[in-house]
């Protein structure tokens, strides 16, 4: 079986001798280099702007703006952002192109023959611009006193609505009420590789933009749609891509570089043209995790049965949608938790302000609304004195449940044996796993009497693949070789487009099509990411990937196989896999099947507080999850790992400092990720393999899965060691000394 | 602020205890060579010429360009491309190379500086480390792993038997943010164990 063995990476190889290439690596020698300029204003209109002296300096080619843009609109799920902000526009668009509603919408491309020259001239752009009010908070932008978007009416622009059963009878049920209000913060990707790309006209007159992304047929439709040419006239490829995580899913330099190579070619250069941004470029210039605010009341009775929940959550959706919208979906869907709740009355909105855009990133607001969930299901066990893991074993969804949005759970609902296993391999009622001494500061001996430890728990789950009846589909291509006289072929070629962000997807696709065509690993060729050879795969997102493109690879070997069996050399298989469709919820009750299959986990975590100076450290992670199949289980357990950590700077330490809609600490030396020195002690990946019923080979998504219910544990983890609930964080050694000192 | 009048505190009673010395590691890696350490500090004395000269993993390189950073120059002049940039500020390692034997963050040297001097990236590596990142599943996205690399290398020259703290110590100057660091520790572990059994 190449399915379910731990096989090295293929792509390893270069990635370990330097010979791997990423965007920035790929610079053409002839190449020219484009300026990407910023309007530098969270909320403004511009009212003139002059290009004279940056086209007049020596070695600029040329100097595009709003006016160079034939359809100036783009948005990965609703075209509501200008792709250079201007004036001239065009017209064909739906958002008013002259205001700028982030510090990093576009204004202008500068083509000059080096970086420098191109900087330069672009800080000789003169730019009037009327200041217009900033609405840097939710609270401030729910008045509607300033609107974004003049094209709306309000800046509360997305709602969905979960109405379900009498919430009358389910207060009236309860025996407890806990209540709490949460605050989210933003979290900054920081992917190793910064945003980087060159585009060209190719030999087949296409405009060429190779980059880094996610999904290279959204990013060619995207580019189609703002150039106002056929699809088939762009051509996207990525080159390797150093990390993505959600932020290289929606349009940086994929539109703007496009537009660059076709203004070259207007102008009759025959060159092509690369940029690379900085890494402060890069963390102004993207989306975050979204900020939000979550109240919830959650009401059970003395036995532990929930009987009511009423939720709202609030999405600061920055200056543009971006994803919101779908993000707010999956929040809306997790605040309730993974458990059968008989009445339900969940309010929540995406809301326009002049911040900091939010978007796609790990876990797609499930990490925002799980942190809610199972923070009131902990309070919840503490008022009534219930286990922790009980009164989750009380409540699970399993086989059979009706979801929180009045449809029967996908077939497979296994959170009742993740809870059950995670609670074995974490020793949860017994006593904590032995840990180390534990100082803040390595240099100082330990303060045994300031240090205390306690453990927390929580489990959930996360949908596998789009949701809300976007029509989900993966394409993949096989072609079989051998000769004629052959019973079984000696190679395969697999063509996909599904992204290798650094997490193994092409190492899989090969294990998969391998063990889908009965041809030895070392002989199947991969040909992926570009446009010009593979199909449409779907984003890598969603934990979606490997259970998408498994079922294509599954579909085309079959298809490859007849063609085979009929006698083609070589044999070639196509094939789109559509999983059962999924629905809109309905806008006055929520009523309505949201996804087609999910993934379960549950974690347990002990921590070591110091509470004299705040500091906390992770002693022992247990992260248990549900992946229907390993596919390869050490790439498995690289996305646990990966993921706890990431989640461990969400909730200890990463802190983005955004002020009137501006970030303030856009490098790596100001916004901390986690170093070697400050992840947890030691993380036990449990990998269960209960199949879906509808997974190739039985596997399920799982890269979010390990983030989701991070926070939450930690934060109940760091209650039980010290009796205070954190509505908020990151813990940082002040806010956690800050409330240690409020108590006592 | 608490939390630092309780830092300084626990400092002075440590020190008032004749105590300060009781958690200091034995044998820290400091990523350099006993040459090296014994000319510390030393104030480099830079010559901007117009055209400079490298020895890049045992190749000569001569090019223009003396007020680039070594990163630049090593990418650009030497058309290396295995060190990146992540940061452009010292802060994530992902362009650490060794110069004349010293782990340096490339990004923060001009190429002046380095005029003369012997220069190691990843295309230079020798040890078993590499092969030992791609079998111990130490590479995701791969963009930090050349930095990894270098150091890493490094601290097996200085100490073919590292334990964890030692790795760690060797490793924090680099960042990576997709494995949690842990494969990338074993990965150390387990080429210093092949490199003791060769030797």
């Amino acid at each position: 079986m190449t399915v379910g063995s731990i096989e090295p990476r293929f792509d390893a190889e270069g990635k370990v001798t330097g010979e791997a290439t990423y965007a920035a690596d790929r610079v053409p020698a002839d190449a020219l280099f484009a300026k990407i300029v910023f309007s530098n204003e969270p909320h403004a209109r511009m009212v003139a702007i002059d290009v004279s002296a940056a086209e007049a300096t020596d070695g600029v080619v040329a100097v595009l703006t709003a006016a160079d843009v034939p359809v100036n609109e783009y948005g990965l799920t609703m075209f509501d952002q200008p792709v250079l902000v201007g004036l001239d526009d065009t017209g064909r668009s739906v958002v008013d192109a002259a205001v700028s509603r982030w510090e990093a919408d576009k204004v202008a491309i500068v083509i000059a023959d080096s970086p420098a020259i191109a900087t330069e001239a672009a800080g000789r752009i003169r730019i009037e611009w009327e200041r217009l009010p900033v609405v840097d908070t939710i609270e401030a932008a729910r008045t509607d006193d300033v609107l974004v978007h003049a094209e709306t009416d309000s800046n509360t622009y997305y709602e969905l609505r979960i109405r379900k059963g009498d919430m009358a009878r389910g207060w009236a049920e309860a025996d407890v009420v806990v209540e709490g209000t949460y605050q989210l913060p933003h979290q900054e990707h920081a992917y190793l590789q910064v945003e980087a790309a060159t585009s060209w006209i190719d030999e087949e007159g296409r405009v060429a933009v190779e980059t880094g992304g996610q999904w290279t047929w959204e990013d060619q439709h995207q580019i189609a749609h703002a150039l106002d040419i056929p699809a088939e006239q762009v051509r996207v490829i990525y080159a390797a891509v150093g990390g993505a995580f959600g932020g290289k899913e929606d349009m940086t330099l994929q539109i703007v570089m496009a537009l660059a190579a076709r203004k070259l070619a207007a102008m009759n250069i025959d060159r092509p043209v690369h940029c690379r941004w900085s890494r402060e470029e890069s963390i102004v210039g993207h989306h975050k995790r979204h900020r939000a605010t979550i109240h919830s009341r959650l009401g059970a009775t003395n036995d532990g049965r929930i009987t009511a929940i009423e939720a709202e959550v609030l999405l600061d959706a920055g200056g543009y949608n971006f994803t919101s919208n779908k993000v707010l979906g999956n929040a809306h869907l997790s605040v309730a938790g993974a458990y059968d709740v008989p009445n339900a009355h969940i309010d929540s909105r995406a809301i326009y302000t002049t911040s900091v855009p939010g978007g796609a990133f790990r876990g797609f607001g499930g990490p925002q609304g799980a942190f809610a969930a199972e923070t009131q299901m902990n309070k919840l066990a503490e008022a009534l004195g219930i286990d922790p893991v009980e009164i989750r074993r009380i409540n699970s969804l399993r086989d059979g449940s009706e979801g929180i949005t009045q449809a029967l759970m996908p077939e497979g609902v296994t959170l009742p044996q993740v809870i059950d296993r995670c609670a074995a391999e974490a020793n949860m009622g017994g006593e904590l796993f032995e840990a180390q001494p534990f100082t803040p500061i390595a240099s100082l001996p330990p303060e045994a009497d300031a240090v205390v430890r306690g453990r927390g728990f929580a489990s959930g789950y996360k949908n596998v693949g789009f949701s809300f009846g976007f029509p989900e589909r993966c394409e993949a291509e096989v072609h079989l070789h051998g000769d004629e006289g052959d019973d079984h072929p000696t190679s395969a070629d697999i063509y996909h487009g599904g992204a290798e962000v650094g997490q193994g997807a092409h190492q899989a696709f090969r294990q998969m099509t391998a063990e889908a065509t009965g041809v030895s690993l070392e002989s199947v060729r991969g040909h992926f990411s570009d446009t010009a050879t593979t199909g449409d795969s779907g984003s890598v997102s969603a934990s979606r990937m490997t259970f998408m493109a498994g079922n294509s690879i599954l579909g085309a070997a079959e298809e490859a196989e007849k063609a085979w069996r009929d006698g083609e050399r070589p044999a070639v298989g196509m094939f789109r896999y559509t999983p059962p469709p999924t629905e809109t919820l309905d806008p006055e009750t929520g009523v309505g099947q949201p996804n087609f299959s999910y993934g379960y986990m549950a974690q347990a975590v002990e921590v070591s507080v110091d509470t004299g100076t705040g500091h906390i450290r992770v002693d022992r992670v247990t992260s248990t999850h549900d992946v229907g199949r390993a596919i390869n289980p050490h790439l498995v357990r690289g996305q646990i790992e990966g993921a706890v950590v990431q989640a461990h700077g969400y909730v200890l330490g990463e802190n983005l400092v955004v002020t009137d809609g501006r970030i303030r600490n856009p490098r790596l030396s100001s916004y901390l990720i986690p170093g070697v020195g400050d992840i947890p002690e030691h993380v036990e990946s449990v990998i269960m393999e209960l199949a879906d019923p509808l997974g190739p080979w039985g596997a399920r998504g799982m890269a979010e899965m390990p983030y989701i219910t991070y926070a939450p544990a930690v934060i109940a983890a760091v209650h039980d060691a010290t009796g205070v609930w954190f509505d908020e964080f990151p813990l940082t050694p002040s806010r956690v000394l800050a409330a240690l000192s409020a108590r006592s | 602020n608490a939390g630092v009048r309780e830092l300084v505190a626990r400092s002075l009673n440590v020190i008032a205890a004749d105590r300060q010395a009781e958690m200091w590691p034995s044998a820290p890696p400091t990523l350099s060579t006993p040459a090296q350490l014994a000319n510390t500090p030393q104030v480099p004395s830079v010559e901007v010429r117009d055209r400079i000269s490298l020895r890049v993993n045992g190749h000569d390189h001569t090019g223009g360009s003396a007020t680039d950073t070594l990163l630049d120059w090593v990418r650009d002049e030497a058309g290396l491309t295995g060190m990146k940039e992540g940061c452009a500020e010292g802060e994530c390692g992902a362009c650490t190379m060794l110069l004349d034997g010293v782990a340096v963050m490339s990004c923060l040297v001009t190429a002046a500086q380095a005029d003369g001097c012997h220069v190691t990236t990843v295309e230079g590596l020798t040890s078993p480390l590499p092969r030992a990142f791609v079998n111990d599943f130490a590479v995701q996205c791969g963009f930090c792993i050349p930095g990894f690399l270098v150091a890493g290398e490094r601290l097996l020259e200085e100490n073919d038997d590292p334990d964890d703290d030692q790795i760690r110590l060797a490793l924090s100057g680099n960042l990576c943010r997709c494995t949690g660091y842990y494969p990338i520790v074993e990965a150390v572990k387990s080429a210093a164990v092949e490199i003791r059994e060769r030797s």
